[in-house]
């Protein structure tokens, strides 16, 4: 049993979360210092925006920790960097107001790539150039207007430091329209790519990317919104600092999306051991398989087991797993068993290389069902193989008891009878009474060892089973029989061992019928299909029999029982015995 | 000569009785057990005891049993073993500590009168017989091979009748030999075979001599 | 052959709470968008309204602080409705709700008119205590403790005077509302009162937030591991909260504050209430996680299946060394421990353990597990761990099964060996007993003839019957040898082998410790080596076989070995032989090639 020691931190507080918890504590910390003029007359904006300034970091910082969202992770980060320095604009003094606009570029910059680069961390063409057509007019296009504008145009102090080289108002607000057009196109840009990526990305995929669009689109409406109403020349400081408050909260939207789609992640991973061990009994290799397919929704997954007897991984069909995977979109995983054993190999869409997590998850719920088949599958052929091994026994012994039956009859009664002979000739010759007495006893003698031989040979194998088959040895039981047995028996001979066995048994049912059931008639019926053989003893006798272990019938059910054949008994208390043989032939 | 019977199987028994009685062999004692023999001859021992190795309870050696406390309890008494079977290398205790008046013989031969009326009288005596077919078995037998090989032909028949409990003079009629010739012969085994015996003639010593000669053939047979 | 009923195991006075492992249920709506989940949503979207109405003339002016605080509020009413459908955090939900409701109602102070600025200070003190209680209810739906009590009815109390005293000695504009119609008694206006009033509630609330955080503490330190797992961030939020209320509410405890400063306040204090649902959020979905990751866990547990190991994964992930497990074992009929043995669970549990009983899928008793009666609080949990657990249970019960009847089979082959052993027996011996002493008894018979009769012709005759005679009594015997051998029964196997071993042609070399075995086990032993050394002498063509038979402990050890080259493979020559051989449960291995010759080594379990 694994102990967790007390003073430990606990599991979810890893140095990923730190470090998370570090950046969003610092962006934090930037935030206020960063807007502190606006903030000491407006606690409840400054709540908000240092509370979305940070969970924007801490966001990122947990993206980053993540496989997928790497990338994502490190530029939302620096996003929230961003938009903490966007609030140097409220100290209205020196170089703050111009660090503060490119800053809200670089913060729609990074969000815009950011998203762009989930999940898969690399850009695409169109990906590609929407960051390089959102450079050029959010970083450009805030050149321009800087270099064309005067300060208080932008609702900053006269005296700040402004590189308004040809302010002209004119071009400024013309390139100040331009502008915001152009980020309205960007953003629609934007929601089109995405909308583009929907109909190619897998269907587990677009569980994740739905709701980061989704927010995409929230933000972006936002931002251009907030831009939009403050496109006009002579705002002031006011307006753009409660845009900018409107613009953060909008798109800490985003990292919460981001932040909600990883925990679904994470509860998927965990669901998906629940999932496969829900399958319903019996497990088979193909049950595990298409709940694999369920659950990575992978309609194309392939699945080899292993097989130990070949050697190597097997489908269903039993056909080898080819060589390599089934092309560039696919990728294979080897499954091993908890003893490191080789179990079965996956094909799966390689699409799924960027949830590997979820797919570790599954495969080792999926592994351990497949140990199970394979458990239950080894010890079935245990099983199996006991069972032929009984079944051969009884076959050897049959024919042992008929070889043997025969060599009693044979070698000893025939010299028996020879000598028969000789005995009558010597009685017959004997002149003297007393030697003609003798050798009449002689010959009384002989007889009755003769018979006690027959005897022996008949309990081993009768000679009529052999020759005649089960009918005529049956009839020959029912006429010595003390009470009359009625018989329905098939003329059709059977494997031996198949006669013996029932010969046998049906002799010790009618024996227990007239010894202990006492009963006054008794119908034996053997009925044979083209699978079975059916056989059914009934008597009229006192019923309540049960088997006795050890009892005679006993060893005869175990010897059906390994035929693979069954024996029942219905005796209810003084309505008769039924006791019926079932076989299967082969 | 009066004997007593204990044989489990009634009919052989019957049999065995009728055949003694015939020949003029008095019957005195015929029980179903070794307990039952030695309980009814108690008070008046006759001179043979014919005891089956078989009888019940165990099947075993209950015969080799009867006969021993038969021999520790009555001195005068010859004992005479029967057995269905040659395979029987629990009867050779009977041969243990060198007793006399003490014989083995096979059932199959108990059917012959002659045979049957010359052992008991041999055993009466005080000798030792052997079953022939139980000797030659062990003669027979290959886990001695290797010395017996060394004995000729002539050798090895003068050792299957001492074996059997006869006399030199006794080999000597049944081979047709001078007594001197069959002298050196059971001398020259003895040398070959590496068997120690100060026996030089009379029934004892003869006695000895099967013994030793038994020790000698049992010796590889397990136990 | 036995029939064996059993009754369906009858444990009385044991809770009916049944866990059954099931498929999954189809649901059309997203797992987490159930009926409770829309309830949640009105009852914040409710709140909320309530809560816009309340403070729209300040929001007007404050949209942040608007949206933090509408926020917060529906917050706390979606999860405090979110709480009230589970069993044990009904109390705390309705509690929860409560306090979004009365922080809501706080904000009419803002209209500055009628009974709103009157009505706000209780709002707020019932915000307080709605939460505070609310935490002090989690989870177990009782005030547990001394503690928790008292403080509750000192909290009632104080929040109930405070306000009471401040309108009572106040005019409403020392109190920050100056509008014209404010509802505001004042029967007896003291400034000097109020400001007394003020300092002494000012002090009180500080007390009880301090007072409270104790509370928390105290709790914490009786409660179990998972319990406070769950409970720690929660109480450390609310004694924040309760903490930072207490400070943020001093500046405001003076005379004639602005509306706008106590509105302000008013604001900050519901962000920081703010806390209390994300807290208890994400305490919900780390209970959730917990409870999705124990099928997980178990799973990494469990490997290879033993119902201990199953026990131990159990006691594991919930956290409860003190937990058992019994095992329904289906042919004795009874409950079992992980060492085997029979438990007696009839009767109640222990005081403060809890008894559960878990069934298969088709409604098959499965086992029983008893854990601490704190565990009741996490049920869910304890369901899905003990759902994994047993699916497990289900495994090894399977593999169970499949092992007892694979025992089954090899004990009716044993038995059939047996039998047949019982049988050759008997048949020898009949043959021995009956017809050998019935030959015998005619052999006396013809020697009697011999010797009464005086004919040498019907002596002669007599004599050629009785050579007749046991030639066939020869074959008899030789017949009675092959069916079991006499020697067999009465001297072992050494003697027995070495009359075979002077039968056959070759030189054998026996090497067989003295001993007796039980007589499946001889009988078997020398019909497999006879078979061996005939196989040596015959196929291989040995001219040296060696049989060594030798006990070592519990097993007997039995070779052949020959100097013969076989033309065959010797093992599939001999399959037979292994066959009786591993009847009696023991193993053969054949090794050997044409030049070494070939050795059989059989290895049985003995007594």
């Amino acid at each position: 049993m694994r102990s967790e020691p007390g003073g430990r931190l606990p599991l979810w507080f890893g140095a990923r979360v730190r470090r998370a918890a570090g950046a969003g504590a610092a962006v934090a910390a930037g935030a206020v210092a960063c807007g502190w003029p606006h903030w000491r007359d407006a606690p409840g904006a400054a709540a908000v925006t240092v509370a979305c300034c940070g969970g924007f970091a801490v966001a990122g910082g947990v993206l980053a920790a993540g496989r997928s969202g790497h990338r994502t992770g490190l530029l939302f980060t620096v996003a929230s960097a961003a938009w903490a320095v966007t609030w140097t604009a409220s100290w209205d003094a020196g170089a703050a107001p111009l660090v503060s606009v490119f800053a809200q570029s670089v913060f729609f910059l990074a969000i815009g790539a950011g998203v762009l680069l989930y999940p898969s961390g690399r850009l695409g063409a169109a990906a590609r150039l929407w960051t390089a057509a959102a450079a050029l007019v959010l970083l450009g296009g805030q050149v321009l207007l800087c270099v064309t504008s005067r300060p208080e145009w932008n609702g900053f102090a006269p005296t700040v430091i402004w590189p308004a080289l040809f302010p002209d108002r004119a071009v400024f607000d013309g390139s100040l329209r331009v502008l915001t057009g152009s980020l309205v196109g960007l953003g629609g840009f934007l929601v089109a790519i995405l909308l583009g990526r929907l109909p190619r990305t897998s269907r587990l995929e677009r569980g994740f990317t739905v709701p980061v669009m989704a927010a995409m689109a929230v933000a972006a409406a936002g931002a251009v919104a907030g831009q939009g109403s403050i496109a006009g020349g002579g705002v002031r400081l006011e307006d753009v600092l409660r845009v900018y408050l409107v613009q953060g909260v909008c798109a800490t939207v985003l990292p919460l999306a981001f932040l909600a789609t990883t925990l679904r992640s994470r509860l998927a991973e965990l669901t998906v051991a629940e999932r496969m061990q829900r399958l319903a009994d019996p497990l088979t290799v193909v049950k595990v398989r298409d709940a694999l397919r369920g659950v990575l929704r992978d309609d194309t997954l392939d699945l080899w087991f292993w097989a130990p007897g070949d050697g190597a991984y097997v489908d269903g069909a039993g056909h080898r797993v080819p060589p390599y995977p089934g092309g560039p979109g696919r990728w294979r995983h080897e499954v091993r068993t908890s003893g490191g054993a080789p179990l079965a190999t996956v094909e799966l869409a390689a699409a799924l290389r960027d949830h590997a997590p979820l797919v570790e998850a599954a495969l080792v719920a999926g592994g351990r069902a497949l140990e199970t088949v394979r458990l239950q599958a080894t010890a079935q052929a245990h099983l199996e193989r006991a069972r032929a091994a009984r079944e051969r026994l009884v076959r050897v012994q049959a024919a042992e008891r008929e070889r043997l039956a025969a060599d009693l009859q044979r070698s000893a009664r025939r010299r028996l009878r020879a000598l028969e002979a000789m005995l009558a000739a010597l009685e017959a010759a004997a002149g003297e009474p007393s030697a003609r007495d003798q050798a009449a006893a002689c010959r009384r003698e002989l007889a009755e060892a003769v018979a006690e031989l027959d005897d022996l040979a008949r309990g081993v194998h009768p000679a009529i089973l052999a020759d005649a088959g089960l009918g005529p040895a049956l009839e020959l039981v029912a006429a010595r029989a003390p009470v009359p047995v009625r018989l329905d028996l098939p003329a059709r001979r059977f494997p031996p061992e198949i006669e013996s066995t029932l010969y046998f048994a049906l002799c010790e049912a009618v024996a227990n019928a007239v010894k202990h059931a006492r009963a006054d008639r008794v119908d034996l019926e053997v009925r044979a299909g083209p699978e079975r053989i059916v056989a059914r003893v009934r008597d009229d006798g006192v019923g309540a029999a049960a088997p006795v272990p050890g009892g005679g019938l006993a060893g005869l059910t175990d010897r059906v029982g390994a035929l693979r054949g069954r024996v029942r008994i219905q005796s209810p208390p003084a309505a008769g015995t039924i006791l019926t043989i079932t076989l299967p032939i082969r | 000569m009066r004997v007593a019977v204990a044989e489990d199987s009634g009919i052989f028994r019957q049999a065995l009785v009728t055949l003694l009685t015939t020949v003029g062999i008095e019957v005195a004692v015929s029980a179903a057990s070794g307990e039952e023999l030695l309980a009814r001859v108690a008070g008046d021992p006759p001179d043979v005891a014919i005891v089956d190795l078989h009888m019940p309870p165990t099947h075993t050696n209950e015969g080799v049993v009867a006969a021993r406390r038969l021999l520790e309890r009555h001195e005068n008494l010859g004992v005479l073993v029967l057995s269905a079977y040659n395979e029987t290398p629990q009867a050779m205790e009977l041969f243990r500590d060198q007793p006399r008046g003490v014989g083995y013989l096979l059932k199959d031969h108990v059917t012959d009168v002659d045979n049957l009326r010359s052992a008991l009288e041999r055993v009466m005596r005080g000798e030792v017989v052997i079953d022939p077919d139980v000797v030659s078995r062990l003669v027979e037998a290959r886990h001695r091979e290797h010395e017996l090989a060394r004995l000729s032909e002539r050798e090895r028949g003068v050792l299957a009748l001492m074996a059997e409990g006869h006399s030199n003079a006794g080999i000597g009629r049944r081979l047709h030999l001078s007594a001197r010739t069959v002298e050196d012969h059971v001398r020259s085994i003895f040398t070959k075979l590496g068997i120690t015996s100060s026996a030089t003639g009379g029934p004892q010593d003869s006695n000895k001599r099967v013994l030793a000669v038994l020790t000698w053939l049992r010796a590889a047979e397990p136990r | 052959m036995g029939f064996r009923w059993h009754d369906r195991p009858a444990v009385p006075n044991m809770e009916r709470v049944v866990v059954v492992i099931s498929g999954p249920r189809r649901r059309r709506t997203p797992p987490w968008f159930g009926p409770e989940a829309r309830r949640a949503l009105v009852a914040g979207l409710a709140v909320a309204v309530l809560a816009l109405a309340a403070g729209w003339p300040y929001w007007r002016g404050h949209p942040a602080a608007a949206a933090v605080t509408l926020a917060v509020c529906a917050a706390i009413a979606a999860e405090g409705v979110l709480l009230a459908t589970g069993g044990r955090t009904r109390r705390t939900g309705l509690a929860f709700v409560t306090a979004a409701a009365a922080w809501a109602l706080n904000w009419f102070a803002s209209w500055d008119a009628g009974a709103g600025p009157m009505v706000s200070p209780y709002a707020q003190a019932g915000f307080y205590l709605a939460l505070g209680v609310g935490v002090l209810l989690y989870p177990t739906g009782r005030l547990e403790y001394l503690a928790d009590r008292v403080w509750t009815a000192v909290a009632c109390a104080v929040l109930t005077a405070c306000p009471t005293a401040m309108w009572l000695t106040s005019e409403p504009e020392w109190a920050a509302f100056r509008g014209d119609s404010v509802w505001w008694p004042a029967p007896f206006p003291d400034l000097g009162l109020f400001r007394a009033v003020l300092r002494v509630s000012s002090g009180l609330y500080l007390l009880l937030a301090l007072s409270f955080a104790v509370v928390l503490l105290l709790r914490l330190s009786r409660m179990g591991r998972l319990g406070r797992v769950l409970a720690l961030p929660v109480t450390i939020a609310l004694a924040f909260v309760g903490v930072s209320a207490a400070l943020t509410q001093n500046p405001v405890m003076e005379a004639s504050v602005s509306l706008d400063a106590l509105l302000d306040v008013y604001a900050v204090q519901g962000a920081v209430a703010g806390v209390v649902p994300l807290t208890l959020l994400a305490s919900g979905l780390r209970v959730r996680l917990g409870e999705l990751s124990v099928a997980g866990r178990m799973l990494r547990l469990t490997a290879p299946v033993t119902v201990e190991r199953v026990r131990d994964a159990l006691r594991d992930v919930l956290h409860d060394p003190s937990l058992d497990l019994w095992f329904w074992a289906p042919a004795e009929g009874l409950y079992v421990d992980t060492g085997g043995r029979p438990a007696d669970l009839a009767g109640d549990a222990a005081p403060g353990r809890w008894r559960r009983t878990v069934l298969t899928a088709s409604g098959d008793p499965l086992a029983v597990v008893e854990l601490g009666g704190a565990l009741r609080d996490h049920g869910s949990l304890v369901e899905a761990a003990l759902a994994a657990g047993g699916r497990a249970l289900e495994n090894a019960r399977l593999q169970a099964t499949v092992h007892a009847n694979l025992e089954q089979v090899r004990s009716a082959y044993e038995r059939l060996v047996r039998a047949e052993a019982v049988e050759r027996e008997r048949l020898a011996r009949d043959l021995h007993d009956g017809a050998q002493q019935r030959l015998l008894a005619l052999g006396a018979m013809l020697g009697t003839l011999e010797a009464v009769s005086a004919d040498g012709a019907v002596r002669e005759h007599a004599r050629t019957c009785r050579g007749e005679l046991m030639e066939a009594l020869a074959e008899l015997r030789a017949l009675a040898r092959e069916v079991r051998p006499a020697l067999l029964v009465q001297g072992g196997l050494a003697p027995a082998l070495e009359v075979v071993a002077e039968r056959i042609g070759t030189r054998v070399r026996l090497e067989v410790a003295p001993g007796r075995y039980s007589s499946e086990i001889e009988s078997t032993l020398y019909a497999v080596l006879c078979e061996a050394m005939s196989y040596a002498v015959e196929r291989a063509g040995a001219a040296r076989v060696t049989v060594r038979v030798r006990p070592e402990g519990a097993r007997l050890v039995a070779e052949v070995s020959d100097d013969g080259g076989s033309p065959g493979d010797p093992a599939a020559d001999l399959a037979g032989l292994s066959g009786r051989i591993r009847a009696l449960r023991g193993q053969v291995s054949v090794d050997g090639d044409p030049a070494r010759g070939t050795t059989v080594r059989m290895v049985l379990p003995c007594e």
